[in-house]
């Protein structure tokens, strides 16, 4: 299977706006979790949220010409960003629109009063008004596989690529801070008390997050510095809805999988892991490293300052691993102190530069499922 | 409360919280085990075993690790409410 | 062999046979009903929403028990447009207007779209590629090309397909096919069959 190159990547967070100025605070030692009341916690929780007021600004920027949510705002905004660095006609029939989300416009059903029709709750109308915004000619896809949305959308964009069906794809995911996803969080007794600590022996469970992420996918480069995906897949646990395998078969599977497909069964030179900071997530992801021959490779969770960003989850990581890898830089794993019995490596736990080549992506999400994807620098 | 009047009650909410439609209440035994075998409930069943002792008996759950001895059969969850709610009056 | 089940409010077809009818009257029962006529003891159906009833359902008849393909080549690839919107409505209802703080962990797993990924793939031991897409092309042509796409890259020697609605009682659809590498050459066909059956394939617009 041929390369497909990521030739542009976008973000905007709590941190702000623009995946360099993220790059820049994720560097100085930022995290955008704060703590805050929610209706859906008996105490104060930690989340990343995004302030109304950084996404009413965002309205001059895309001159929207129909009501739009917060969600839509923060995907156009992406998008908009995304066009500007790049040659990318949304009215070119061979480009699409893929949107990844897990929960996408949840909170309109707690809005009574608001002039957004309520057929947005579906994630295809939704989908469909941001990419008629945007001027796509084509219907756009949705993909909501819980937390491993956002590593399938890039997959999904990759094979319908390389299928020739489409000739390149922008591909964005997003998802919100809710009440109703921290109900259930808290439900499965999964919110953390405090703050997340991802691999540490301490850790109590997720904040959540919310952002969005986008690139855009194309089978050939738009420059010599294009990064490629060169290798990915997903797999399911068939084993519970909502704990990880303990064995951590669907992981080691999908990791297995996706190195079998690079040349020479190369191994990364780190792993963006899902890290969410719950007891048995963390420990079955260590288990799936060393299982799959990867026990010595450095690896780091970026849940410490975006929080868990659901469906978003996998393409931001993957975005700000792309941005780590071209910087040839390890990120420190924040909220990790101390390992305990049961994760058996400790992630990177500073800022490291190295000479490097390519970095592994995971996610692991209820339902079983699991995705990864490789990426690598071009040869230059 | 008696203890075995306890123990059908909680039976009963298990049962509707968990929908076990094919489930005779008569043939669930004190001393069956809840989960794997016996009433073959899972961990996701667990916590809503946890919704019946917040909401219903008024048991403040902190450390879910701590229930695994209580959630053995319906005889230790029926001790364990006992329990709790005695300290709590 | 490629097999394909299609379930309508009060009937489930398969292969174009009509396979169960509920009784007049009782659709409020239908999925209670249609579980029993499979006869099969699977006390985790009860628990499931709707959407995911719907969906078990559609699998049974067509998954076959005993599988060539591996379970690690055998896939999953579903659309939608209602996705869990009726179950998102009820459990808001549930919890939030009702001002109930004890929210039910297992309600919420049904929240996630997905969800029938995981159900699917525990009763049917399917541990490979796994797809939940919405989008609003009323036909299954993206799902057969995808899944020709991981075929043809070797991801996959085996895979459900399937596209589902559930809005309410009286409203909700599902069509399901279970194709294996075989079946490649005749896909198209297959395919074009069954989007004349469910989606009126052809009168369909795309704006």
């Amino acid at each position: 299977m041929s390369a497909t190159y990521i030739t542009s990547a976008e973000m905007l967070s709590p941190l702000g706006i623009g995946l360099d100025h993220n790059f820049q605070q994720i560097k100085a030692g930022v995290s955008g979790l704060k703590e805050q009341k929610s209706a859906a916690a008996r105490t104060p929780i930690f989340c990343a949220a995004i302030a109304e007021e950084q996404v009413a600004e965002y309205d001059h920027l895309i001159q929207p010409t129909v009501p739009l949510t917060k969600l839509e705002k923060m995907v156009l905004v992406t998008a908009k960003r995304l066009l500007a660095q790049h040659n990318f006609d949304p009215r070119d029939p061979k480009n699409i629109f893929i949107f990844c989300t897990t929960k996408g416009n949840i909170d309109l059903l707690f809005e009574s009063d608001t002039l957004i029709p309520k057929g947005r709750i579906l994630f295809s109308d939704s989908a469909q008004v941001m990419a008629r915004q945007l001027g796509f000619t084509n219907l756009p896809i949705v993909v909501s596989n819980a937390c491993i949305s956002g590593v399938e959308g890039i997959l999904l964009g990759r094979q319908l690529i390389q299928a020739g069906l489409c000739q390149q794809a922008m591909v964005i995911a997003a998802d919100l801070v809710t009440d109703f996803t921290i109900s259930g969080f808290y439900s499965l007794k999964a919110y953390a008390k405090g703050l997340c600590r991802p691999f540490d022996k301490d850790r109590t469970g997720v904040n959540l997050g919310e952002c969005c992420a986008g690139v855009i996918l194309s089978g050939k480069p738009a420059s010599s510095k294009d990064l490629k995906i060169i290798a990915g897949t997903s797999s399911n646990d068939a084993n519970h809805m909502t704990a990880p395998s303990r064995e951590a078969r669907g992981l080691s599977q999908a990791i297995q999988h996706c190195l079998s497909q690079t040349e020479e069964d190369q191994l990364p030179d780190f792993i963006s892991a899902h890290g969410t900071g719950t007891r048995y997530n963390d420990a079955m992801e260590s288990l799936a490293f060393q299982q799959s021959g990867l026990g010595e490779i450095p690896f780091f969770s970026l849940k410490g300052i975006f929080g868990h960003t659901l469906g978003a989850a996998g393409l931001l990581e993957t975005v700000v691993s792309a941005e780590a890898l071209k910087q040839n830089t390890i990120l420190p794993s924040i909220g990790f102190e101390n390992a305990g019995e049961d994760v058996k490596y400790q992630p990177a736990t500073q800022l490291v530069w190295s000479p490097m080549k390519s970095f592994l992506k995971t996610a692991s999400g209820f339902g079983g499922g699991n995705a990864c994807l490789m990426v690598e620098k071009s040869p230059s | 409360m008696e203890k075995q009047q306890l123990v059908n009650e909680i039976k009963n909410k298990i049962i509707e919280q968990l929908n076990l439609v094919d489930v005779d209440p008569a043939s669930v035994s004190a001393t069956d085990p809840l989960f794997g075998e016996g009433m073959g409930l899972d961990s996701i069943d667990g916590l809503e075993i946890v919704v019946i002792l917040e909401r219903d008996y008024n048991i403040t759950i902190t450390e879910i690790e701590s229930l695994t001895p209580h959630f053995e059969s319906l005889n230790t969850l029926a001790e364990f409410v006992a329990a709790q709610t005695a300290v709590a009056a | 062999m490629a097999s394909y089940c299609i379930i309508q409010p009060s009937t489930i077809r398969h292969n174009g046979q009509l396979l169960f009818e509920a009784r007049v009257g009782e659709e409020q029962s239908f999925f209670l009903e249609a579980y029993r006529y499979f006869d099969i003891n699977y006390p985790k159906f009860h628990k499931m929403d709707r959407f995911c009833q719907l969906g078990f359902l559609s699998a049974l008849p067509i998954v076959p028990e005993k599988r060539l393909a591996a379970p690690s080549k055998t896939g999953v690839l579903l659309a939608s447009k209602s996705g869990s919107i009726h179950t998102d409505q009820h459990y808001y209802e549930k919890v939030f207007a009702a001002d109930n703080i004890f929210y039910s962990p297992a309600q919420f797993t049904y929240t996630l779209p997905s969800a029938i990924l995981g159900e699917l793939c525990i009763k049917h031991n399917i541990q490979g590629e796994n797809y939940f897409l919405l989008h609003g092309m009323q036909n299954l042509d993206l799902l057969k090309d995808y899944a020709k796409q991981l075929f043809h890259s070797q991801q996959l020697d085996a895979c459900l397909i399937g596209w589902m609605d559930y809005y309410t009682t009286d409203h909700f659809q599902s069509c399901y096919l279970w194709v294996e590498r075989e079946d490649l050459i005749n896909l198209d066909t297959i395919i074009i069959n069954i989007n004349k059956i469910c989606f009126d394939y052809g009168k369909a617009t795309v704006s």
